[in-house]
């Protein structure tokens, strides 16, 4: 079965931590492996990190890592770069053409950058220039999309919000980018949580109003990764879960200290408190349930929203009685205590018991 | 893989196809046909906006100016956004809540449809001096109706009357009222490249009291309710 670029890492990963506990091993004297034996594996295990390093330009050691990052966010710079050239360019030259002129260049650029990502993949075993070019294409689309809008005076619409996150998320699968998959999903519940304002009868752009209206979305991604595998694509699940969470926690800070924008039929500060304890039970849950399942995003994630709801509770009881050395003395007290008590889940963690 | 990869390029050329697709039909179809209306209008209704969201240099574009009727004591949130009358906002079936002591919750906005007509003369307000009546926009709301086909019925001339899509956004609530203001769906409106260089020249003029307009624009409004300059009229160049 053919690798993927992230199962190759792996494996490359693997045999370089391999590789030092066997040594480790030989210098005490717990195992001894013959000459052959050694040369073996050892030859075993170049050849396949050639493979590797030949078809999907892996890091070998931790000092190729350190360039790969350095390279990451190079590529970063420079599509963010080449989206603001190309909007500059746009605008430079924009009153020279007709109208027609206008739409073909539009339609033009979002094909043409589209097929550039296409070509450059097929050309790049890095991975870095195909993610700038996806990030081309995208804002590619997205200039065409809102140009055509102001040339025409389109009326706004939600669903121009799902085009964009259908084709951000096809560019984030075609050249394996977390960032794309990132704004895909963003925007994938900014849409969703617009169609539940129109159910619910409320004029569409008002769903930003509601913070409720993107729950369901947000749970639904943040789920995902469990129903379908995102196995082949390196950190895709954590960047779902990220956001699913992202999606589920911030509304439920929001509605905690801004209940007038919920849909519950209850008074204001009811569904403050609601929302109060809906944030601490569900921040405590998910931290849970990433210890158990080991997922190191959603147990910092939770960590942090645990403290936010915590420090928001204590401002709102504590923030007029007390003088504010007191307050955050206890703030400190507090985030002392959170230590503790995720010191000793890693200790049952590591003993493979249950907290 | 090369049928997956296959697969991406035909998904990624159909998404961007699609995608322009829908804008250009959606063009077409509003432009099709009679324009629901069409009304000659001056500088002082559609005045230049200098920025549009993506040209900074020098594209102009227009804003709709209008004002609400005489008998609204309101005054406007911006040049088009402007609060709703009492009766205006009765008529939307907007209403306050009747015990809002601990819940105050407004209700949500709703997309509207509102006529406007050009009328000859400006209401008189205190505190303003002549340059605010002299070059003020005679376009006035005169309607406002959830149904379009009912407006339409009661304002049929579309040399005469303007009919836009809005939105009604209540926001604050009083004893026994509601604050409403209505805003227009559509805020610019784009000048086509034929007449960018004849309105260009005018952003350097300034604009005196009880002057002319000096230009005419033709505008209309096509099925979807979506505007569109269909003529341009220079009358005086900068003096």
């Amino acid at each position: 079965m053919a690798l993927s670029r992230t199962e190759a890492q792996q494996r490359a990963d693997e045999i370089a931590v391999f590789q030092r506990e066997l040594d480790r091993l030989q210098h005490e004297q717990v195992l001894q492996l013959s000459e052959p034996q050694q040369q073996q594996v050892s030859s075993h295990h170049q050849q396949l990190l050639a493979i590797y390093r030949r078809q999907f330009d892996i890091d070998a050691d931790h000092q190729s890592r350190q360039l790969s990052l350095g390279m990451r966010i190079a590529s970063l710079f420079g599509a963010l770069a080449l989206a603001a050239s190309v909007l500059f360019l746009f605008n430079q030259f924009w009153d020279l053409f007709s109208e027609p002129l206008q739409c073909t260049i539009l339609i033009a650029s979002s094909l043409g950058s589209f097929l550039l990502t296409v070509l450059v993949r097929r050309h790049d075993d890095t991975g870095y220039f195909s993610k700038m070019a996806a990030m081309l294409a995208l804002s590619c689309l997205v200039l065409n999309t809102l140009l055509l809008g102001e040339m025409f005076n389109l009326t706004p619409s939600a669903h121009v919000l799902l085009a964009w996150a259908a084709y951000a998320l096809l560019l984030a699968y075609y050249v394996d980018t977390r960032l794309l998959l990132g704004c895909g999903l963003a925007l994938l519940m900014a849409y969703f949580s617009t169609r539940v304002s129109t159910w619910l009868d409320l004029y569409w752009l008002d769903g930003f109003e509601h913070p409720e209206h993107v729950l369901p979305a947000a749970l639904l991604i943040f789920a995902l990764p469990s129903w379908v595998s995102q196995q082949r694509y390196q950190g895709f699940a954590s960047i779902y879960r990220l956001l699913g969470m992202l999606g589920l926690l911030i509304p439920i800070w929001l509605l905690s200290i801004w209940g007038q924008s919920s849909d519950l039929p209850w008074s204001t500060h009811t569904i403050e408190g609601f929302y109060r304890v809906v944030g601490f039970a569900l921040s405590a849950l998910l931290a849970s349930l990433g210890v158990r399942r080991n997922w190191p995003v959603v147990i910092n994630t939770s960590v942090i929203f645990f403290i936010l709801f915590l420090f928001t509770q204590f401002f709102d009881w504590w923030w007029e009685l007390l003088p504010a050395y007191l307050f955050f003395f206890l703030i400190s007290l507090i985030a002392i205590a959170v230590l503790l008590v995720l010191r000793r889940l890693r200790g049952f963690q590591s003993r493979g018991q249950r907290p | 893989m090369k049928w997956q990869s296959r697969y991406f390029i035909w998904a990624g050329l159909g998404l961007i196809g699609l995608i322009n697709l829908s804008s250009l039909s959606s063009v077409i179809y509003n432009r099709s046909g009679e324009p629901s209306s069409r009304v000659v209008l001056s500088e002082y209704e559609l005045r230049p906006l200098k920025h549009s969201s993506f040209s900074d240099s020098s594209r102009i574009s227009l804003i709709l100016e209008w004002r609400t009727t005489a008998d609204n004591p309101n005054t406007p949130y911006s040049h088009n956004t402007h609060m709703l009358s009492q009766q205006q906002i009765q008529r939307l079936g907007l209403s306050p809540k009747a015990n809002c002591a601990d819940n105050c919750r407004l209700p949500p906005s709703l997309a509207v449809f509102a006529v406007f007509a050009l009328t000859d003369t400006v209401p008189v307000e205190p505190k303003k001096d002549a340059l605010f009546y002299s070059n003020r926009s005679r376009l006035q709301l005169l309607d406002i109706s959830l149904d379009q086909q009912d407006l339409r019925a009661r304002y049929p001339d579309p040399q005469r009357y303007l009919i836009l899509a809005a939105q009604a956004k209540p926001v604050n609530q009083y004893t026994g009222g509601l604050e409403v203001y209505l805003e227009l769906s559509q805020n610019s409106i784009n000048v086509p490249t034929q007449w960018q260089a004849s309105l260009r020249p005018l952003g350097r003029c300034k604009s005196e009291p009880n002057q002319a307009p000096r230009y005419q624009i033709e505008l209309s409004v096509g099925q979807r309710l979506e505007p569109w300059v269909s003529d341009v009229n220079v009358s005086h160049p900068c003096r």
